[in-house]
């Protein structure tokens, strides 16, 4: 019963935190899927990014950012959600005369969800589905200090992040639904008074599923446009290399729901970049999500 | 008789247009570029320096290296090579002032166009303030 009641659940692959990694390119933070009221669930995340680094169109330097991540989700009531979660992140930099090497705590995100619409058919599978979210990035992990020339490898941008999520999910057939979400997030300076620019995303997924053994199969290929506004420093925008740019990406999710547990794979390639002038660039990036579910108990 | 010559003649002309062709290869030269620091630059007191740069090759260069050297005291506060076998480089490195005394210095970039010895090299001197 707990696996038919998710047929309507929507895929969760939103990029609401832009952590700024290596500039903000990673904006993306699946936190895997979003059962619309159903559960509680608290799981373990596992990402690689890679980027490399370009002067004159020459690679000077290579840079692979790992992060384990625990994550929760409360659902305190049919229209409200809580997310959570902590990452751990370690980070490289490969150079041609050296490398560094740079591991924490990153920074602990919080977001609370408003489900505005939730349409079911007479199956009480979902047909549409649209929330907004309100999310916020606390500025407690490992940061760099204020001198650093590898900022972007730390754990911690150092700010508070604001960020809004708008998510709307329809389904089309008994088997494919569509999902559409935007994301607005607004970042403040850290200490030194270094702000990298607020940025926006609008991701679209196709979500097919099929049940599968004793689970259900779902797969989700979509495409995401982010886009990462200007760093400032004192309030005046930093000439050079300032982390602006947009990267184009195409995605799939691979999700197995079993009874009460939840896997899921994403893996992130970038079609089309300019970002930091071309001095950087976003490799493929990989994620692996494992959630534990725990039923909610019904009130009679 | 007369193929005999004509393969000799073949045979001859073969081998001399292969040794004409075999040594007029252009030695390999590199244009190398200093983006940072520049000429009297001053890098102040706890302050890091980013040596940035690039190496360009008219073919396969093999390797080079990075010395920075505190003429004042003649020590060298940072050096790095790379062994590498490309046709271009890019280097992106840092070095913080922890000299102590305003001191002269000069970053060396040397690139190695064969394993003979021969190199070509840029270098660029500027001050480390205290």
């Amino acid at each position: 019963m707990k696996i038919i009641g998710l047929i309507g659940c929507v895929f969760w692959t939103f990029s609401m935190w832009s952590c700024d990694i290596c500039g903000g390119v990673a904006g993306n933070s699946s936190i895997g899927l979003l059962a619309s009221t159903q559960f509680h669930m608290i799981g373990i995340k596992s990402s690689l990014n890679t980027y490399r680094s370009y002067l004159n169109g020459i690679v000077h330097s290579r840079e692979h950012i790992a992060q384990g991540e625990v994550i929760a989700r409360w659902q305190p009531h049919a229209r409200w959600q809580i997310s959570a979660n902590i990452p751990y992140q370690v980070g490289r930099q490969k150079r041609d005369l050296g490398s560094d090497f740079i591991q924490g705590l990153g920074d602990p995100r919080i977001l609370i969800n408003h489900v505005l619409v939730h349409q079911k058919d007479t199956n009480q599978a979902t047909r549409n589905f649209l929330s907004l979210g309100l999310g916020i990035k606390a500025p407690w992990g490992r940061r760099a200090p204020a001198s650093s020339m590898i900022r972007n490898l730390y754990p911690s941008t150092g700010a508070w992040n604001f960020s809004t999520v708008l998510l709307f999910t329809n389904r089309l057939t008994q088997r494919v639904s569509l999902q559409q979400e935007g994301i607005y997030t607004y970042k403040m300076c850290d200490a030194s008074g270094y702000r990298y620019g607020n940025t926006y995303s609008y991701a679209v997924t196709v979500v097919w599923n099929k049940s599968l053994g004793t689970g259900r199969l779902l797969v989700g290929p979509g495409l995401q446009l982010e886009r990462f506004g200007a760093s400032t420093e004192d309030g005046l925008q930093v000439s050079g290399y300032n982390n602006q740019g947009y990267v184009l990406e195409s995605q799939v999710s691979i999700n197995y729901l079993s009874y009460k547990w939840l896997w899921g794979l994403n893996v992130v390639q970038p079609l089309q970049q300019n970002f930091n002038q071309g001095s950087m660039k976003q490799g493929i990036r990989l994620s692996f999500t494992l959630s534990y579910l725990i039923t909610k108990n019904s009130k009679k | 008789m007369k193929a005999s010559i004509y393969i000799i003649t073949f045979t001859l002309g073969i081998l001399f247009v292969g040794t004409s062709c075999e040594k007029h290869h252009d030695p390999i030269t590199a244009t190398l570029t200093l983006l940072e620091p520049q000429a009297g630059d001053t890098v102040m007191a706890g302050e890091a320096l980013h040596m940035h740069g690039t190496v360009v090759g008219t073919g396969e260069l093999h390797g080079y290296s990075l010395t920075l050297t505190n003429l004042t005291t003649n020590q060298v506060v940072f050096s790095g090579s790379n062994s590498s076998h490309q046709t271009s480089y890019a280097f992106d490195e840092h070095w913080v002032n922890l000299e102590g005394a305003t001191s002269n210095m000069r970053l060396n970039l040397v690139v190695n166009l064969d394993h003979d010895g021969t190199t070509t090299s840029k270098s660029v001197e500027f001050v480390a303030s205290n």
